[in-house]
């Protein structure tokens, strides 16, 4: 995921190591990434 | 061991469905690897739950409990546990979290058994929701809905990898899979949904003949299911071969490619809205090549002057108003998916891919023989393994087309191969070498496509004399409509009477979602509540206005 782009958490996976997240762009477009323990989404 | 019967009566009225389960002998899951028995402590009673696994014993640990409910994400408002063991846990993660929704999903009905047997589980069973030995399927089926519900917004999966890993993880690759596809499914939507309703609006008008004919008339002949992708170059020859003895359906760019290395297919399928993509491969086709289309199918596209049969897409919502007896086919983030669904209800046995590599083989979109190439720089790629044991590099709407054949497939069981040289291994379908079919036997499949297309020597088109009183039905109710929506910005289920609502409902899904998310971001983030519903019930209203007199003008354009 591009770290400039302002986006907002949709829905997010919690998981032992880490999280997936689908988050919204300001562009309106929907991205998932997978973000690891302690990283930022 | 004196609690068995307290907490089935118990059970009998919180848990019903868990209840009915233990009357029946049916076991769906069976972890071979996993024995279980009753455990004794320090003073040689019963009170524990003892797993052997791999030469090692595990009890339930309660003092572990407090610890295990700490890391809580705070958004997360379903909680998923994988394990049940005693539920100290449970009951723990209950007490702390009563306004969370807490699931539990045991796949292994031996121990709940256990457990109900050695404690009183009046908490955790009125607290929780227990998935009791249900199978992977099933289970992924629950959690697509947990995870793709509009008003869902986070979940946390906690699961016992020591006694369940494999299908911990089994479970949080669908969960990826439901996430990816649900991203790619909006976004598509959001961008294409005027332009399907215009082409569908447009294209009801043209001459076509519906494709219900088709259906059952292929039973036990075999199929070609033929993709775009690079490593359909090794296989030309062979489905060159198979022309006359096999359907070949040509999906999309397919069509292109085929015809340019001397073969021509049986069919070829159209359901994308693009005039350039789609349009310019069908316009100005010299060949004959029978078209299946949905009405979303870019307008120029039905320029093709040879056979073309309409079917629809089950989110197509217009063209069956006008023509209920449309034959109804599963939409796809791909046309090839769509190819699949219509190969099995034609009746195909069995039906072989090809080209459906779903990744980037040889760093190209296409085989050779089309026009059209995608600029790479614009891919959001990434590596996964192929067939062959060798890196591949692909991206999210590859996977979500991969998703949508595994999904059908383990639902509607076609007989399907995957003989693409080289792509994604897609789970369900076995992959064979298209060589190994032996298809000898000739087929007349054009006395076949004559006999369904023609009446009395003569196209036997659908009947478009209703269209006019359709769309001015619609174009009443949608008048209707925006006056109701004019006079209440929160006005909701009474649209719901009108059939033009579903057409506006679809239309509008996508981006009144979008807002419902910006709208409880801003809230989260300390703007006043009040003004933030009233922003969005105002951008929500003036989304269904533009929709409304959108649709109207293309209704009576």
């Amino acid at each position: 995921m591009d770290e400039e782009v302002k986006r907002i958490t949709i829905f997010k996976v919690t998981l032992l190591d880490g999280s997936m997240v689908m988050t919204l762009r300001e562009d309106n477009k929907i991205e998932v990434g997978i973000i690891p323990k302690g990283g930022k989404a | 061991m004196v609690f068995l019967e307290r907490n089935m009566k118990l059970m009998a009225s919180a848990q019903p469905d868990i209840h009915r389960k233990f009357q029946l002998p049916e076991v769906k899951n069976q972890f071979p690897g996993m024995g279980i028995g009753f455990a004794q402590n320090e003073k040689g009673e019963i009170d524990n739950i003892a797993f052997h696994i791999d030469g090692n014993t595990f009890v339930d640990n309660k003092d572990a409990a407090t610890e295990w409910v700490t890391d809580i994400d705070k958004d997360a408002h379903t909680i998923i546990i994988l394990g049940f063991g005693m539920g100290y846990h449970v009951e723990k993660l209950i007490e702390m979290y009563p306004d969370k929704k807490i699931i539990v999903i045991e796949p292994d009905k031996r121990v709940l058994y256990h457990a109900l047997h050695l404690r009183d589980l009046d908490n955790v069973l009125s607290g929780c929701t227990i998935w009791l030995d249900e199978d992977i399927l099933t289970m992924k089926g629950k959690i697509y809905e947990l995870v793709t519900h509009p008003l869902a917004r986070g979940i946390q999966f906690k699961p016992y990898i020591v006694l369940y890993g494999k299908f911990a993880n089994d479970l949080i690759m669908e969960m990826q899979k439901f996430l990816s596809d649900w991203a790619v499914m909006v976004n598509t939507k959001r961008c294409l949904v005027d332009k399907w309703y215009e082409n569908r609006i447009v294209n009801a008008k043209k001459e076509s003949v519906n494709a219900k004919s088709l259906i059952g008339k292929f039973m036990g002949i075999p199929a070609l299911l033929v993709g775009a992708g690079p490593s359909l170059q090794s296989q030309l020859e062979t489905i060159k071969s198979l022309q006359g003895k096999a359907v070949i359906i040509a999906a999309s760019t397919a069509v292109e490619i085929l015809l340019s290395h001397g073969i021509t297919p049986t069919f070829m399928i159209a359901i994308d809205q693009d005039p350039v993509s789609s349009g310019g491969l069908h316009e100005n086709l010299e060949a004959d090549v029978p078209l299946v289309f949905d009405g979303q199918v870019a307008q120029n596209s039905l320029n093709y002057k040879g056979k073309k049969f309409q079917m629809q897409l089950n989110v197509n919502r217009y063209t069956g108003m006008l023509a209920p007896d449309l034959p109804v086919f599963e939409s796809g983030p791909s046309v090839a998916n769509v190819a699949m669904d219509f190969l099995y209800k034609l009746g195909c046995s069995p039906i072989l891919m090809c080209g459906v590599d779903l990744s980037y083989t040889y760093g190209k979109l296409y085989c050779d023989g089309t026009q059209f190439q995608q600029d790479m720089s614009q891919i959001q790629s990434m590596k996964l393994i192929n067939n062959k044991g060798e890196e591949c590099m692909t991206e999210p709407s590859f996977l979500s087309m991969r998703n949508w054949f595994t999904e059908y497939i383990n639902r509607v069981h076609p007989p399907v191969f995957n003989c693409t040289e080289r792509g994604l291994i897609i789970d369900g379908v076995p992959n064979a070498n298209l060589n190994d079919f032996k298809v000898e036997r000739e087929h007349d499949l054009k006395a076949i496509i004559d006999s369904c297309y023609f009446k009395d020597g003569q196209p036997d088109y659908i009947d478009t004399t209703v269209i006019n009183s359709v769309n001015n039905l619609l174009s009443l109710e949608l008048d209707i409509m925006k006056s109701m929506v004019r006079a209440n910005p929160t006005i909701g289920a009474q649209l719901q009477q009108y059939k033009a609502w579903t057409i506006v409902d679809e239309f509008t899904s996508s981006f009144i979602y979008l807002e419902e998310i910006k709208c409880e971001d801003k809230i989260k983030n300390g703007e006043n509540m009040a003004s933030a519903i009233k922003a969005f019930h105002d951008k929500r209203t003036e989304i269904l206005l533009n929709a409304i007199d959108k649709i109207h003008e293309m209704l009576q354009r």
